[in-house]
């Protein structure tokens, strides 16, 4: 157990950006809303698995829709408000844990716009462990856990309750219900029991605060130092695709993104690819670079960082492997 | 003699005003520097005067008067003559966050006055948000005008995709309220709230300020019998006119680096160089590609504040010509603490105790013996390891020459810079070459779908511009594109792109 302040947000932030390699939102836009909330209504409390209390639901939450479309109208509380009621609603004698859904980039801080209003503690844990485009792709997916019930809402009080028969069908009914919430939406998906801690991938705050403070893990691995020369991104069926080249002294490194980073090539030998992590970092300010804000004639580190172990099991490797988004 | 030969470029900053004259071969006949002591809008009358008595030319053979100031970012980095601003967020869904958050409590409390959020907005489609609910505008004025508001700023959420909100508040005010100068997000800004509305809500405090100094400029003048044209640059290097610059201020900003930057690449006769701009206590290293700054990555923080503005990618080295310099074991240290406002009194070459780079400096070109010539050049080796240093660590310019411009580069002998390095005559003055060498601009900025005909609408747009810069006075035989920049909005649909085209000529 331990207590997060708002002066951690900024570190909690930056280790978010590094997990989302390179996609997941940009955790600047909701760092200063969690910010004001917390010096308003105070800290919040991390808890591990074992600190569980008794009779406890597992409430992983997380931003939809268009991070960008955030950055102009910006996220009130009412969205969160209305989210609480209506699963409180549902579970009114439960006490909720919330967790992050996402811990790379902005989602890493979303729990705590509710945590802290309605003190709730926050599970030291999240779903993938970095970020991933889909919703398949995370851990209780994999292990075949239900997504029923789905909560939506948006920021004028509207809200749905999904039951879904499939994990396909969910996908495709978020789309559609976060396009008529005028692409902003809260989730809570995969709500989860007190004895399911084994479907969370644990330690995932703890771990992002680190790396915030510059503690990488082991076998992280600078895989270049150079300039972007090249940038080529579309929009293909609701993603962010396209691929960014990296100029360095000797070589040209091309790394294929759809909303992540997800597939890293030199010289056509491939150097990093999904699950690993792929960073790309401002050298100057070190600032983490997203997909969404790449830019000609930067001067940029690229990190490899390993992920979750999880994620290097055989039936984990089937989903998220670079083939799978078909990718060059 | 010709009629209309020169021009005359003006650079206003902290200190000193220096002023240029330029004749039609784009050569400086005359230069000279001014501290600025009493009112600045005699000592622009007194420095035009003088560079036209020194050179014996009449007024009427003048075609422009440039001026290129930092008068915006001192007040608001010194909080002085600001006005403070009564903000309306036109946001139905009531975001949850206050304005100017990111700020120190005392910057807050001398821009913002007071704030309200009302119904509007509207949503990326165009949809409203809520309606505008005219009837909550008349009470909410007058709560700010009550709580101190001398200037108010509007934003509208999309405002730079639907500006229709905050023109109809701003037309409701105007009636209501005429006197109040009113500035709108969608006039200043483009996507990202918060930093639109910084933008905005700096535009609102700076009014005062530009209007004090440059409102009566251009009737003083044609008093004493100048009657060229006047224009202020902004911070693409290009020119606006001054009431432009009043309604504003926030386009003027970044226009003293940028006359800086540019201003040494002409002098030099380069477009694509490294400039290293050596003052009293810094030195700024900024990039020049085919005569334009290169810019930094995120949007620049003006006095702290975050904003959505580009503004050149200029590294700061704490290193200039009154740098203190310290005697240690392992050698010489600079900086970062400078005497440049004391040289006079305190450095070693004028009698004080100090020993700075400027003495340095002296003692190589043997005007100065206190120090031996062998510690000089220790002292300037220092300095420009530091300065060469920082020239390599910049991304992709192997293979740009350096300009060597400011005061401070007169302490840096040709001996230490191998052929790749060129420091320009009239080096001191490149700021306000760089505002004299202006040219007026014209601009487009809006937003649309190019998933047909794309080259068509590019053409249209960049047709656009050029119209809107002849139509404020740019010759139609130099006008071309100078900056074209297209910002897809992801995730909407039809690839809607920002496109933001600036002719000049």
């Amino acid at each position: 157990m331990f207590t997060l302040s708002k002066n951690d947000l900024s570190i909690l932030a930056k280790g978010a950006a590094l997990l989302g390699s390179g996609g997941g939102g940009n955790p600047k836009i909701l760092l200063d809303l969690v910010h004001y909330q917390m010096s308003i209504h105070g800290d919040t409390v991390i808890i591990g698995n074992d600190e569980l209390p008794d009779n406890c639901l597992i409430v992983p939450v997380a931003f939809v829709g268009a991070p960008l479309i955030s950055m102009e109208k910006i996220p009130n509380t009412k969205i969160f408000d209305t989210l609480y009621k209506n699963i409180k609603k549902d579970f009114p004698d439960q006490q909720i844990v919330l967790m992050p859904a996402e811990i790379g980039g902005c989602n890493a801080l979303t729990p705590f716009m509710l945590a802290s209003k309605y003190g709730l503690p926050v599970l030291d844990a999240d779903l993938i462990g970095r970020a991933f485009p889909k919703i398949n792709m995370c851990k209780p997916a994999i292990l075949n856990c239900k997504a029923d019930p789905t909560y939506l809402t948006d920021l004028h009080g509207n809200a749905v309750t999904l039951h879904p028969k499939e994990l396909h069908s969910l996908e495709k009914m978020v789309r559609d219900i976060v396009i008529r919430f005028s692409s902003t939406a809260v989730i809570a998906t995969f709500i989860l029991m007190r004895d399911q801690t084994d479907k969370v991938i644990s330690g995932s705050i703890s771990r992002s605060l680190e790396l915030g403070r510059g503690l990488l893990p082991l076998k992280t691995i600078q895989l270049a130092r150079g300039y972007i020369n090249d940038i080529c991104h579309q929009l293909a069926g609701g993603f962010l695709t396209g691929h960014v080249e990296v100029k360095t002294t000797d070589k040209n490194i091309k790394i294929y993104f759809q909303n992540e980073f997800l597939l890293a090539k030199s010289e056509n030998k491939t150097i990093a690819s999904s699950p690993d992590i792929i960073a790309i970092i401002d050298a100057k300010s070190g600032i983490v670079i997203t997909t969404e804000s790449l830019q000609f004639g930067i001067d940029v580190i690229l990190l490899k960082i390993p992920a979750p172990d999880f994620w290097l099991s055989p039936e984990a490797l089937l989903t998220v492997h670079p083939n799978v988004f078909n990718l060059e | 003699m010709k009629k209309f030969s020169y021009k005359i470029g003006i650079d206003i900053g902290g200190t000193n005003a220096d002023f240029v004259l330029v004749n039609e071969d784009n050569k400086i006949c005359a230069y000279h520097k001014i501290l600025i002591q009493s009112n600045l809008e005699k000592i622009i009358l007194d420095g035009i005067k003088k560079l036209f008595t020194c050179n014996d030319i009449s007024p009427h053979q003048c075609s422009a008067i440039n001026i290129g100031t930092t008068i915006g970012v001192n007040s608001l980095i010194e909080l002085k003559s600001l006005q403070r601003v009564g903000l309306i967020r036109l946001a139905g869904h009531h975001p949850a966050l206050p304005p100017l958050y990111q700020c120190r409590p005392e910057q807050r409390q001398a821009i913002l006055a007071g704030y309200q959020t009302l119904s509007g907005g509207r949503e990326f489609d165009n949809r409203a948000i809520t309606k505008i609910d005219t009837t909550a505008v008349h009470k909410t004025l007058q709560q700010l005008l009550a709580s101190g508001a001398e200037s108010l700023a509007i934003i509208s959420v999309f405002s730079p995709l639907y500006n229709e909100d905050e023109k109809q508040m701003r037309d409701i005010i105007n009636m209501l309220a005429p006197d109040i100068p009113v500035s709108l997000s969608s006039e200043i800004g483009g996507l990202g709230f918060i930093e639109r509305e910084n933008n905005t809500i700096i535009n609102a405090t700076l009014k005062h300020v530009m209007q004090k100094y440059f409102s009566n400029l251009k009737a003083s003048l044609e008093k004493s019998g100048i009657r060229c044209s006047i224009h202020i640059t902004q911070n693409n290097g290009t020119l606006i006119s001054i009431n432009h610059a009043i309604q504003f201020p926030i386009k003027t900003l970044s226009s003293g680096p940028v006359n800086s930057l540019t201003g040494s690449c002409k002098i030099a006769g380069l477009s694509d160089a490294i400039v290293v701009d050596i003052g009293g206590t810094s030195t700024d290293i900024g990039i020049i590609e085919n005569g334009f700054p290169r810019y930094s990555m995120s949007g620049a923080l003006i006095a702290n504040i975050p904003t959505n503005f580009m503004f050149p990618d200029i590294q700061v080295l704490a290193l200039g010509g009154g740098s203190k310099v310290r005697r240690t074991s392992a050698g010489h240290t600079i900086g970062p603490e400078s005497i440049a406002a004391d040289i006079f009194t305190k450095s070693l070459s004028f009698g004080g105790e100090c020993l700075t780079v400027f003495d340095a400096g002296n003692a190589i070109n043997k005007s100065f013996t206190q120090i031996s010539q062998a510690e000089a050049h220790a002292i300037l080796a220092v300095m420009v390891d530091k300065i060469k240093n920082t020239i390599h660590s910049l991304p992709a310019c192997e293979h740009l020459p350096v300009i060597l411009t400011g005061g401070g580069a007169q302490n840096i002998s040709e001996s230490y810079l191998d052929k790749r390095y060129i420091r320009p005559k009239y080096y001191q003055v490149a700021n306000a070459y760089g505002a004299a060498q202006a040219e007026i601009s014209g601009h487009c900025d809006t937003i649309c779908s190019l998933s047909q005909n794309r080259e068509t609408i590019l053409d249209e747009l960049a047709h656009h511009a050029k119209q809107n810069a002849i139509a404020n006075g740019a010759n139609p035989d130099k006008v071309r594109i100078i900056e074209k920049r297209l910002l897809p909005f992801y995730y909407m649909p039809d690839q809607l792109t920002r496109v933001i085209m600036t002719a000049a000529g």
